[in-house]
């Protein structure tokens, strides 16, 4: 815009200088003196004409400058684009990630014991730049048995505390191997029965 | 109306000198002179305005007022001198109204020099 301003602002001095000139010839006397002013008042023209030309030429490196800054400015822009695109990737990769890890456990959970439904809750290393990325931090599981339970409740309450052994064993199971695939420590599973 | 007036004093400043012309030639030369300096009186208060709007125009086209005050000065002693040679030449003095025409073009140079020395200024500034 700048750029274009001083374009304007030049031919429009150009505009004036050249009715200056004419105003200036119609001055002159026409005689023998004629032709000596005429020359005077083409250098004055001249000059005036050139000067904003000169500037222009002087400060090429500055519109260099301020091109290599508009376009470093846009490449700025397009790195912080690309980068705010990654770090979304990065940011999907890692849900896709610990979305199917839970299903994994899930599934594994689920062909360990009859329950209705079961929900897990993993934290992992989500750092993609990390050596250890995916690492399984701590590992939530909440274990719907409803189903179960209105199944047991219609049945005895004797059969309802070998179950309960049971399930302490089968969590203790899970636990072991969950532990064990994902190489989590057996304090950081917590897991909860509904 | 300046130009009735103008044309007034020239064209009794004419009838006069076609009479004296002959009889009184150092007589006619005055008159001449007077005639064209009254006129110039008369022309003064136009030619300011004139420069007024000329210095406007000159600081709207952003060219150096010092150009501009150069080329007005060039313009009157190209009038002044067109002035003394032509009552030279009136005077018969052939001689004197060359080496008028000799000064003024030479004051008109020398005026103009400044203008000249930076026009070369610019020119070499822009080679590189």
């Amino acid at each position: 815009m700048n750029f274009l301003d001083e374009v304007k602002s030049w031919i429009i001095q150009i505009a004036y200088i050249s009715i200056l000139a004419i105003i200036f010839e119609l001055l002159i006397p026409s005689s023998s003196m004629k032709k000596y002013v005429k020359v005077v008042i083409g250098l004055t023209i001249m000059i005036a004409i050139i000067n904003p030309v000169l500037g222009f030429i002087k400060s090429g490196i500055n519109i260099n400058n301020a091109l290599e800054k508009e376009y470093n400015y846009n490449n700025v822009d397009i790195s912080g684009m690309t980068k705010q695109a990654e770090m979304e990737r990065n940011k999907l990769i890692v849900d896709e990630y610990k979305k199917r890890l839970n299903d994994q456990i899930k599934e594994r959970i689920l062909s360990m014991v009859n329950a209705s439904d079961v929900e897990v809750e993993s934290s992992i290393v989500d750092d993609l730049n990390d050596k250890s990325f995916g690492l399984v931090k701590e590992i939530k599981i909440t274990i719907f048995n409803d189903k179960n339970e209105s199944s047991n409740n219609s049945g005895n309450i004797s059969i309802e505390v070998s179950k309960a052994n049971e399930k302490t064993s089968e969590i203790d199971n899970i636990k072991n191997d969950l532990s064990k695939f994902y190489n989590v420590p057996l304090k950081n599973i917590t897991i909860e029965e509904r | 109306m300046e130009i009735i007036q103008i044309v007034a004093i020239g064209i009794i400043c004419v009838i006069i000198l076609s009479l004296f012309r002959e009889n009184f030639e150092d007589v006619a030369i005055i008159i001449s002179l007077s005639a064209s300096i009254l006129i110039f009186f008369i022309i003064i208060p136009k030619i300011s305005n004139i420069i007024t709007v000329l210095n406007t125009i000159a600081d709207k086209s952003g060219i150096n007022s010092i150009y501009v005050k150069t080329i007005l000065k060039i313009i009157g002693v190209a009038y002044i001198a067109e002035l003394g040679v032509q009552i030279s030449n009136d005077a018969d003095e052939k001689n004197i109204a060359t080496k008028i025409e000799l000064a003024g073009k030479i004051i008109i140079i020398f005026l103009s020099l400044p203008i000249i020395i930076a026009l070369v200024d610019t020119i070499v500034s822009i080679l590189p």
